[in-house]
């Protein structure tokens, strides 16, 4: 019964491509883009050390909370959740508006 | 026109050239018999040649008064009362707390009064009619073995002055008396041999002495935090011209602890006293974290002859204090000037600081001055910005802005082709 690791991964990778949104895809890329990022900040955060602290937090805060807010948006839009009865342009509004109130104090904490 | 010229020309040359005692010459000798002034001439001439103005009163007399309509009449004064005259304690001890210093000699046989007038100097006199016995150290001839040789002194260079080239001893005869000796207001300037004892000199001694060898204090003094100085010693007659002119060093060490006690030595003012940015030269109320501070000060000593002469000295320190010192540092002593200056970065800490400039050594007048100066923190515009390290902390956040629009666009310009979800 026991299959190569490989093909588990070529069989979920199919069905990925096959089942998911677009939509969705696109979430997807950019919350791949946003964790790369974040790692880079931590990995330069340990060579460089932590001097301008503030800077470092709201650098790694601005990836980690627009990641969390994708996150909330792809769980919103995807047609497989039935529990949340909200809209997609509900929930789209949504967010945007938190991503500029992130944003804001993101740039306000930079120094 | 011409001999008021010549006068005024000889008057400047005249305050030129004379010593000048620093809080005047008007001296008041309370002696207690007026006559004996004659057996201290040598004593005496030595102020007088140094500008001394000396008025000779009767210690006991009720017009001997220091200070007439509120104020005083004498900037010094000397009392020599050996036997048990009364003197005015409460004057006296009024005298001393305005500032004014005061040389006190006295003799086995002193009064009340002037063990008072000790006390309020927190110096104790042994009894009365007891003498410092020494069977080792005495003056050849001297049957009771009271005129002791002491080569006990203190080692304040400020106080005995000249005398520490020229340690011949000294000759004493008279009562001893105890003071504490971690007193950070008394000196003991000059202490009894080790051999030595006091008692009654005419009684058999059947219990061990309530003071003995080197606890017998002979001359102290007292330094007041109001820049009098207080001399006592046990003995009137170490200041007499026979103990002058014997082979011992009482000429030149009553002079020189006299000339201690009347401020010609060690006594030191603050001048110039400033602070600024390492900068700028604008002295400021406050300053901030992290500052770098100039601090400089000139102290002076006073000179009876040249006036006043740079002090020249590298334990000078300075402290910036919240509670505890956050800094202290020694300050670098130019010697032509008299110049102390240092310079420090301020602690990363704000709060209500002060400078603090204690000095405290012996022999020298108390300098304490202390300023308030706050520190502040970082006001919002002064901190840094756009520091090189954190230009990738700048990017990713531009990043995620820029990423978040797009992303916008291209979410909001997509329309899945199946599976669409319904809204509601």
């Amino acid at each position: 019964m026991t299959e190569n690791p490989l093909k588990v991964f070529q069989k979920i990778f199919s069905s990925y491509k096959n089942t998911t949104t677009q939509t969705l895809k696109i979430i997807d890329c950019f919350l791949v883009f946003q964790f790369l990022t974040g790692i880079l900040q931590f990995a330069y955060v340990f060579l460089v050390g932590k001097f301008p602290f503030n800077s470092f937090l709201a650098g790694f805060i601005s990836t980690v909370g627009c990641f969390v807010l994708t996150i909330n948006l792809r769980t919103l839009v995807d047609p497989e959740n039935k529990e949340t009865k909200v809209s997609a342009k509900r929930a789209f509004v949504d967010f945007l508006i938190c991503n500029v109130i992130l944003h804001l104090a993101v740039f306000n904490y930079i120094g | 026109m011409k001999p008021i010229l010549f006068w005024i020309f000889v008057l400047t040359l005249s305050t030129v050239s004379s010593s000048k005692p620093l809080f005047g010459p008007k001296t008041a000798v309370l002696l207690g018999n007026i006559d004996d002034k004659h057996k201290y001439s040598q004593f005496f001439d030595s102020f007088t040649s140094k500008g001394y103005d000396l008025n000779f009163l009767r210690a006991s007399n009720q017009d001997a008064t220091l200070k007439k309509f509120g104020e005083y009449l004498y900037d010094q004064a000397i009392l020599f009362v050996g036997k048990s005259e009364e003197i005015n304690v409460v004057d006296i001890l009024d005298f001393i707390d305005s500032g004014r210093s005061v040389i006190v000699a006295t003799s086995s046989g002193l009064s009340d009064s002037v063990r008072e007038l000790a006390i309020g100097c927190s110096i104790e006199f042994d009894e009365q009619g007891m003498s410092v016995v020494d069977h080792f150290n005495f003056k050849s001839g001297d049957k009771e073995h009271t005129s002791i040789i002491t080569n006990n002194f203190c080692d304040i260079p400020s106080v005995i002055g000249d005398f520490e080239q020229d340690k011949k001893g000294v000759l004493f005869k008279g009562i001893g008396m105890k003071v504490q000796k971690n007193s950070p207001l008394n000196y003991r300037i000059l202490n009894a041999p080790s051999t030595s004892y006091s008692s009654f000199v005419d009684e058999k001694i059947t219990k061990k002495p309530f003071l003995i060898g080197n606890e017998i204090t002979l001359v102290a003094a007292l330094q007041t935090r109001g820049d009098a100085r207080v001399l006592f010693s046990g003995s009137i007659d170490m200041f007499s011209n026979d103990f002058f002119d014997s082979k011992y060093g009482n000429s030149l060490f009553c002079q020189e602890i006299a000339s201690w006690a009347f401020n010609e030595r060690g006594f030191l003012r603050l001048r110039d006293y400033t602070h600024h940015k390492a900068n700028s030269m604008v002295k400021q109320d406050y300053y901030r974290i992290k500052d770098d501070i100039e601090f400089s000060v000139t102290i002076e000593e006073y000179d009876i002859v040249k006036g006043w002469v740079p002090y020249v000295a590298n334990d000078v320190q300075i402290e910036y204090v919240m509670l505890s010192p956050y800094i202290r540092k020694t300050l670098f002593n130019y010697p032509k000037t008299g110049k102390f200056s240092t310079r420090f970065t301020l602690p990363d800490k704000h709060g209500t600081f002060k400078f603090r400039l204690h000095y405290h050594k012996r022999g020298y007048r108390f300098i304490e001055k202390v300023e308030e100066i706050p520190l502040k923190p970082f006001w919002h515009n002064e901190y840094e910005r756009f520091i090189p390290v954190a230009y990738p902390y700048y990017l990713s956040a531009i990043l995620m802005l820029v990423g978040f629009f797009l992303f916008s666009i291209i979410f909001l310009y997509n329309e899945d082709k199946n599976n669409t979800r319904k809204d509601k």
